[in-house]
């Protein structure tokens, strides 16, 4: 008997404290708790630390992540204000800013996500649709406005689900790309365009190597005529020099230098199988039958 | 059983009894001994410690050594590698060994359908694209709020850098994100990653961004080589050009003196002939003033010793005899 005493109130004493534990809670920072009496919210506790509650069943703890969380959408393709398809993946953090509400109207993680993604894609959709291509792509900076659409979709989301309890902290873009057949265009594009660059530069490359080299030539074309026309110069000097050297010269016996000059010439002219007529008068056969020679010395008779 | 064996088993029973209580006594002994051992802990250098009671943080700076605490469930230490600089990729696709490991399972990715979505790129502000890879080396400066501000701060942190890349490059062109643009890249990165990772007091310090890899995606890369191989042939041409001039200019002027020393020596030959001819004809015109007619004779008797043998002659008697000259006899001496 008395040991089934001591066993029953072991197992009372044991009851009783498993009670007395569920009247604590245990907050960690990470969570939010809102303690719900049979369904019914009746505390939000934000803070850490001990708190109390009444024990289990009758009052629950539920717990809520407090700190910020990630959702990421996946590649989701829109439109943009002038008719141009994107494709963008974006990603929020995200917060519960109102336990209750957030107990109330979303309760799990999912729910929120589901919140958000609905929320997100219809904010992005109504963004873009208010762009042109060149605000998220262009070499302007000005035109880029990729910021400032995350800024407003930020915003505008806030607006949306304050009711459930959720704030967005960030939005952003983590991704953005072309559809597939546009992509194949690109990079044919690419292709095309460095195979022009390409060319541009060995044709220019080409341009100037002819043109150095066509200067080159002209120039020393030109250092040779140069020269020539210098040499013909001073050839001409060499003449004129010699000929007024000639000239003073022979000026000083004009009939002497006629009569070397025309025997000279006669030299050169008269050759073999040149036939002369001379007369028998000539100066040149004047010794010839003998009779001047003698007259000229008075010596020998006249007569032969 | 005989009462004999019912006695055995009731003070084999006592005995059990007694020595069971023997070992919960000292079970019990030891556990309201050790239990509050295990209140201390150990920080390492490099770590910092949190210090939790019931839940609430009641010390977020706990510096290295040995400490003390109630021991859990009641407090819990938290311990955060503060010291050690920490590294994370980030980037659209520039990694080749993934593009190679895909490959391998995927087959080629140029020919599947979503090839380009499967490796990220990134689009250039003249809607070119690239593949782009960043490393970043952060610390954790705050170690409660990288506990409990957010619940993946990495991943968020990647996020909004693959965010401001987005942005960065969507500003650029592909030259200067492959080549030029890699400093501007980095610190526009680097300070706008700061701004939205304390705006959202992530509690880590980014300390360096690096693009440590740009390159174009693999069905380019070719034609965008084909470029730099023909800039540098563009110089090699020109650089030909420039040395066959550098070579044929000295060899015109080479030839340019030799054409005006030929033409000097020209000159000067021309002078000193002329000079010695009428040296010689002046002498020689000395002589002749002395006495015209000999010298005249002499010259032309000299001149016609020298022409008239090689000459065929033919004398006739002069005119007063008769002009009836015997052709025949004329043309058969020859």
């Amino acid at each position: 008997m008395r040991r089934h005493l001591k066993i029953s109130a072991a197992l009372a004493g044991a009851v009783i404290i498993f009670f007395i534990i569920t009247c604590f809670i245990t907050v960690d920072e990470v969570n939010y708790v809102v303690v719900t009496q049979f369904g019914k919210p009746v505390k939000t506790i934000s803070e850490s630390g001990l708190h109390f509650k009444y024990p289990w069943p009758g009052q629950i703890s539920n717990r809520f992540e407090k700190r910020k969380q990630l959702y990421e959408t996946p590649l989701i393709e829109f439109y943009t204000g002038d008719q141009k398809n994107i494709v963008v993946q974006s990603f929020v953090c995200w917060q519960i800013s109102d336990p209750l509400e957030y107990f109330k109207s979303v309760r799990t993680v999912q729910m929120a996500e589901q919140i958000l993604d609905d929320t997100l894609v219809a904010v992005i959709g109504s963004s873009l649709g208010q762009l042109k291509m060149s605000n998220l792509i262009s070499v302007e900076p000005e035109d880029v406005k990729v910021q400032e659409m995350e800024n407003n979709v930020t915003t505008e989301m806030n607006e949306t689900i304050k009711s459930y309890g959720i704030r967005i902290c960030r939005m952003g873009i983590s991704r953005l790309a072309l559809p597939e057949d546009n992509v194949r265009a690109v990079y044919q594009r690419m292709i095309a365009d460095r195979t022009t660059i390409a060319n541009e530069y060995r044709a220019l490359g080409q341009e100037k190597a002819d043109k150095i080299r066509s200067e080159a030539d002209k120039e020393r074309n030109l250092i040779i005529a140069e020269a020539n026309k210098k040499a013909e110069i001073i050839k001409g000097e060499g003449d004129a020099e010699s000929a007024r050297i000639y000239a003073d010269a022979y000026s000083q016996a004009p009939e002497l230098f006629r009569l070397l000059r025309t025997l000279d010439t006669y030299k050169k002219m008269l050759k073999d199988k040149t036939t002369i007529i001379m007369s028998s008068e000539s100066e040149l056969l004047k010794y010839l039958d003998g009779s001047t020679y003698m007259t000229e010395t008075g010596e020998i008779d006249k007569g032969n | 059983m005989t009462a004999d064996k019912q006695n055995e088993f009731r003070s084999e029973l006592s005995m059990l009894r007694r020595s069971l209580r023997s070992i919960i006594i000292g079970l019990v002994i030891i556990i309201v001994i050790a239990y509050p051992l295990t209140g201390f802990y150990l920080i390492k250098t490099g770590e910092t410690g949190i210090y939790i009671k019931f839940g609430r943080i009641i010390d977020d700076r706990i510096a290295p050594g040995l400490h003390y605490s109630l021991p859990r469930p009641f407090s819990r230490i938290i311990k955060v590698e503060t010291g050690a600089v920490h590294r994370f990729q980030t980037g659209f696709g520039a990694d080749l060994a993934k593009v190679d490991e895909l490959e391998s399972d995927l087959g080629p990715l140029q020919n599947l359908e979503y090839g380009s979505f499967i490796i990220p790129y990134c689009i250039t502000g003249d809607k070119n694209v690239i593949h782009l890879k960043i490393i970043g080396k952060y610390r954790i400066s705050n170690p409660s709020s990288y506990k409990f501000g957010a619940k993946n701060p990495e991943r968020l942190a990647i996020l909004m850098i693959q965010s401001a890349i987005i942005d960065c490059v969507g500003r650029l062109d592909v030259d200067t994100v492959l080549t030029s643009g890699r400093k501007v890249i980095q610190n526009t990165i680097l300070e706008s990653a700061r701004k939205s990772i304390s705006d959202l007091d992530l509690g880590i310090t980014v300390n360096s961004i690096e693009v440590k890899s740009t390159r174009p995606p693999g069905s380019v890369a070719m034609a965008f080589k084909d470029v730099v191989d023909a800039r540098s042939e563009a110089e090699t041409v020109q650089h030909e050009a420039n040395s066959y001039k550098k070579q044929i200019i000295p060899e015109a002027k080479a030839i340019a003196a030799r054409i005006i020393n030929e033409a000097d020596s020209y000159k000067t030959n021309r002078i000193t002939q002329a000079e010695g001819q009428s040296k010689k004809f002046s002498l020689f015109a000395e002589q002749y003033e002395k006495n015209r007619t000999l010298t005249c004779m002499r010259i032309y008797l000299k001149s016609m010793a020298e022409i008239m043998p090689s000459l065929q002659k033919v004398i006739l008697e002069s005119g007063e005899k008769g002009n009836n000259i015997d052709m025949k006899f004329l043309i058969s001496d020859q």
